[in-house]
């Protein structure tokens, strides 16, 4: 499957600027040019040069370092976010899926309106209680997006539940954790690792935003939607300055929904010819007279 | 003049051969029945005299159909002779039915088509085809909607309106393969009344050798893609010929029902005991 | 004879729904003699066979296994009872999860009893005994086709060696000259392993050469029963002679089968 997502140029872009960002991650916690947070107030603002590429700020720190540790708070913002709107996406899509019909389409509304309520405004009212950091956002997008996992999954599950290979499963003895662990996950793999790359994305972005409004990394960290806040301010005079964080949102965020697209390309219709289509389909399929593996003919 | 004349027909699908050099016909009134496991081809075929196969088939050979050759014709010909002299039944009845459409109006669809007929004659016309496919009480079912009605009261449907405009040849693609088998047996035999009345032929696809030997008065086996063996259903039984076809011959008779007076029952359910 | 399934008076109405699924449905399935459950749709025949696995718990009536009820879902027993009654479905294509190992899936009841044993040599003999060769056990369903599948689910419900295995319309979405493999294949197991099948069909054919007994279902209630020789040639139900009339016949055949 890697090598089919390579192929694509979506899934080579993607592939690639996720390979960057994480590279950059790495490095920064062995090495940056220079301390990212040193001042050097008498250098500030010094144009691009050998010594700093990317120039410094107005305290004179190196902006190449700044990037490079700004990648770490994107990387770990977007980690937290996307394992927690997973785990708790699941655990809510399980509930969806198991409740009596009655209860579901009472909890199903409930998810709706979490679904619209903007992640923005449960970003405000957990730093109103817990102050701005980088954990408080990535929390506060996790918890937004989970809502959305959730949805997505939850028709999986009760499909998954109610097929026949689960059925057998069951009547062979299977508790439920083997049912979870076996059948039901991986069948929903697909679409959750498409969703998860989907808020992959949403997650680098909406860190930035909430970094750039002041409600995410708190100064002196660096981060990249923190510096296009600080550095908005000169954007007549210095407008160069804010191409490098601004440059690198785009190349992550784009990445990431690219990496998305070719994933869902590259799972679905394999998943078709591979015998998951439903069972109306296959039976008409055969009474066509063709075997449902090569579903391509009528 | 022969109904349907079928000559060397063959169909490709990318790089595959999936219909290789089938020849038959059927006479005025003749009923055939094409017989074939799944990737025989059967299916294919029948499309073929339909029209209907999927964009990107390839068709060598030729079909014709009351003299007129279908193979090459435009897709607009292939269209008024399918609303008018070919009719069409298939398997699920459940698809072949407009959800949102009641049944009146799908049963005189076709015919409205082609003239133009006031309301009132109309109505009339589809309780009329209601009646004669034997759906109860026609007055209130042509107002019903499909979903309405049980599998083989819409596949009662699907053949009335299929037999509307009393088109000269009948396409069935395993019409009761999706069907109980005490409906199976109605839904034959109404196939049965309604062709000796209307005086069409019928072409009958099928997996299931006794339901072509029931209806039909000529067997043609499809296997691989090419027609293997061809005859009446005694001839057939008594002599395959071909090896594909002695085998589905012999699986059916291996797997079908035996009434007890001409068979070893006894012996083999004393043994599973 | 042992009797093994003891159905009295089973009924199962479906929450919210206002006809029962089954009524007042009796029957007892013996060690060593099939039985055969024969019904169209709606004949309450898959409820029947949910109720029998203990996979649901019917509204009236008991269902016993050896004497003892039927345990439902995970409850106290029901570890044991799965072990001795095992299920085969009529989808192949549905059957099997399409992401295991072919290998995996036969071993999936034997890992569920002794989750720590290596089950390798018995997945093989299991391949073996439905006549597939041991390589197939490191491919996946979609390379199998529809009668290989069906022998798969076959092999995996035999690994425990069951006492019972329900089969509900094993045969039915099979072509035919599959389905003559399948239908020989069982035989054999019935006939020289001593497995006792219950074939939930419609279609008698297939009753009549696997099932010693048999019972006849509609609309949830069971119409005629008895030794299937008896049943199928001297039917006495209306019902029973319409199933029996509605089967278009194959003209006679001088050589024999």
């Amino acid at each position: 499957m890697m090598r089919h997502l390579l192929r694509t140029p979506a899934g080579l872009i993607g592939s690639t600027s996720l390979a960057l960002l994480l590279a950059s991650a790495a490095l920064s916690l062995v090495w940056t040019p220079y301390d990212p947070l040193a001042v050097d107030a008498a250098n500030g603002w010094a144009p691009f040069s050998a010594a700093h590429p990317l120039g410094t700020d107005a305290l004179g720190r190196d902006q190449v370092s700044a990037l490079l540790v700004g990648a770490r708070v994107t990387v770990a913002a977007t980690v937290v976010a996307t394992a927690l709107s997973a785990v708790l996406g699941i655990a809510i899509a399980f509930v969806l899926a198991l409740t009596p019909p009655a209860v579901t389409s009472v909890l199903q509304r409930l998810i709706d309106i979490a679904v619209a309520f903007p992640t923005l405004i449960v970003a405000i009212i957990l730093v109103t209680s817990f102050g701005a950091s980088t954990l408080v956002a990535a929390i506060a997008i996790g918890l937004a997006a989970s809502v959305v996992v959730a949805r997505t999954v939850a028709p999986e599950i009760r499909s998954a539940l109610s097929s026949d290979f689960v059925l057998l499963a069951e009547a062979a003895g299977a508790g439920a954790g083997r049912i979870l662990f076996r059948h039901v996950l991986p069948t929903i793999a697909p679409t959750l690792l498409v969703r998860v790359t989907q808020i992959m994305a949403a997650a680098a972005l909406a860190e930035a935003g909430l970094s750039y409004l002041g409600l995410g990394t708190p100064a002196p960290t660096p981060s990249w939607g923190r510096s296009l806040a600080d550095l908005q301010a000169q954007i007549m005079l210095r407008p160069e300055y804010l191409a490098a964080p601004a440059i690198a949102i785009v190349i992550v965020v784009l990445g990431l929904n690219l990496l998305g697209d070719a994933l869902r390309d590259g799972l679905d219709p394999r998943a078709v010819v591979r015998g998951d289509a439903n069972r109306t389909s296959r039976r008409r399929a055969r009474a066509a007279g063709i075997r449902p593996e090569r579903s391509v003919v009528v | 003049m022969t109904l349907l004349d079928v000559s060397d027909l063959s169909i490709s699908i990318g790089d595959r051969t999936v219909v290789d050099r089938v020849s038959f016909s059927i006479g005025p009134g003749e009923r055939l029945g094409l017989i074939g496991e799944s990737g025989s081809g059967k299916s294919l075929t029948c499309f073929a005299i339909a029209g209907l196969l999927p964009r990107g088939a390839r068709v060598t050979g030729s079909i014709r159909f009351e003299g007129e050759e279908l193979v090459g014709a435009g897709e607009n010909r292939r269209r008024e002779l399918r609303g008018s002299r070919i009719g069409m039944v298939f398997q699920e009845p459940q698809s072949a039915l407009d959800p949102l459409s009641t049944v009146g109006r799908q049963l005189v669809g076709a015919v409205r088509a082609r003239r133009r007929m006031p309301r009132g004659v109309a109505h009339r016309l589809a309780v009329e085809l209601a009646a004669e496919v034997g759906l109860p009480d026609p007055e209130r079912a042509v107002r019903r909607y499909p979903h309405e009605l049980s599998g083989g009261q819409r596949q009662r449907v699907v053949i009335a309106s299929a037999l509307a405009t009393r088109p000269g040849l009948l396409l069935a693609d395993e019409p009761t393969t999706a069907l109980d088998v005490t409906v199976q047996a109605r839904i034959l035999d109404l196939l049965d009344q309604r062709c000796t009345a209307i005086g069409n032929g019928l072409l009958l696809v099928t997996h299931d050798m006794a339901v072509a030997m029931r209806t039909c008065d000529r067997l043609v086996v499809m296997a691989g893609g090419r027609l293997v063996a061809e005859g009446s259903p005694r001839s057939l039984v008594d002599d395959p010929g071909h090896p594909a076809a002695a085998a589905l011959v012999d699986a059916a008779y291996e797997t079908g029902w035996q009434s007890a007076s001409r068979s070893a029952t006894p012996t083999e359910t004393a043994v599973a005991s | 004879m042992t009797a093994l399934f003891e159905l009295d008076g089973v009924g199962h109405r479906y929450h919210r729904s206002p006809e029962s699924a089954l009524a007042e449905v009796s029957l007892t399935v013996r060690a060593g003699r099939s039985l055969g459950i024969v019904g169209e749709s709606g004949s309450g025949k898959t409820t029947l066979t949910r109720a029998m696995l203990g996979l649901l718990r019917p509204t009236a009536g008991t269902v016993a296994y050896r004497d003892r009820p039927v345990p439902i879902g995970r409850g106290h027993g029901s570890r044991e009872f799965r072990r001795h009654v095992q299920l085969v479905l009529q989808d192949p294509y549905s059957a099997l999860n399409p992401r295991m190992s072919i290998g995996d899936i036969i071993a999936e009841p034997l890992r569920i009893h002794s989750p720590r044993g290596n089950h390798r040599a018995r997945v093989i003999e299991l391949l073996g005994s439905v006549d597939l060769p041991p390589d197939v056990a490191e491919r996946r369903p979609h390379q199998l086709s529809g009668g290989q599948r069906q022998r798969v689910a076959i092999a995996r419900a035999l690994g425990p060696r069951p006492e019972v295995v329900i089969a509900d319309e094993p045969v039915s979405a099979l072509d035919v000259s599959v389905r003559r493999q399948v239908l020989r294949l069982l035989r054999r197991l019935v006939e020289h392993e001593g497995l006792t099948l219950v074939v939930v069909s419609h279609d008698l054919g297939i009753v009549q050469r696997l099932c010693a007994d048999v019972v006849v279902m509609q609309r949830g209630r069971v119409v005629e029963s008895g030794a299937t020789a008896d049943v199928l040639d001297l039917p006495r139900d209306p019902y029973t002679r319409e199933l029996i009339a509605s089967i278009p016949p194959l003209p006679e055949r001088k050589a024999s089968a």
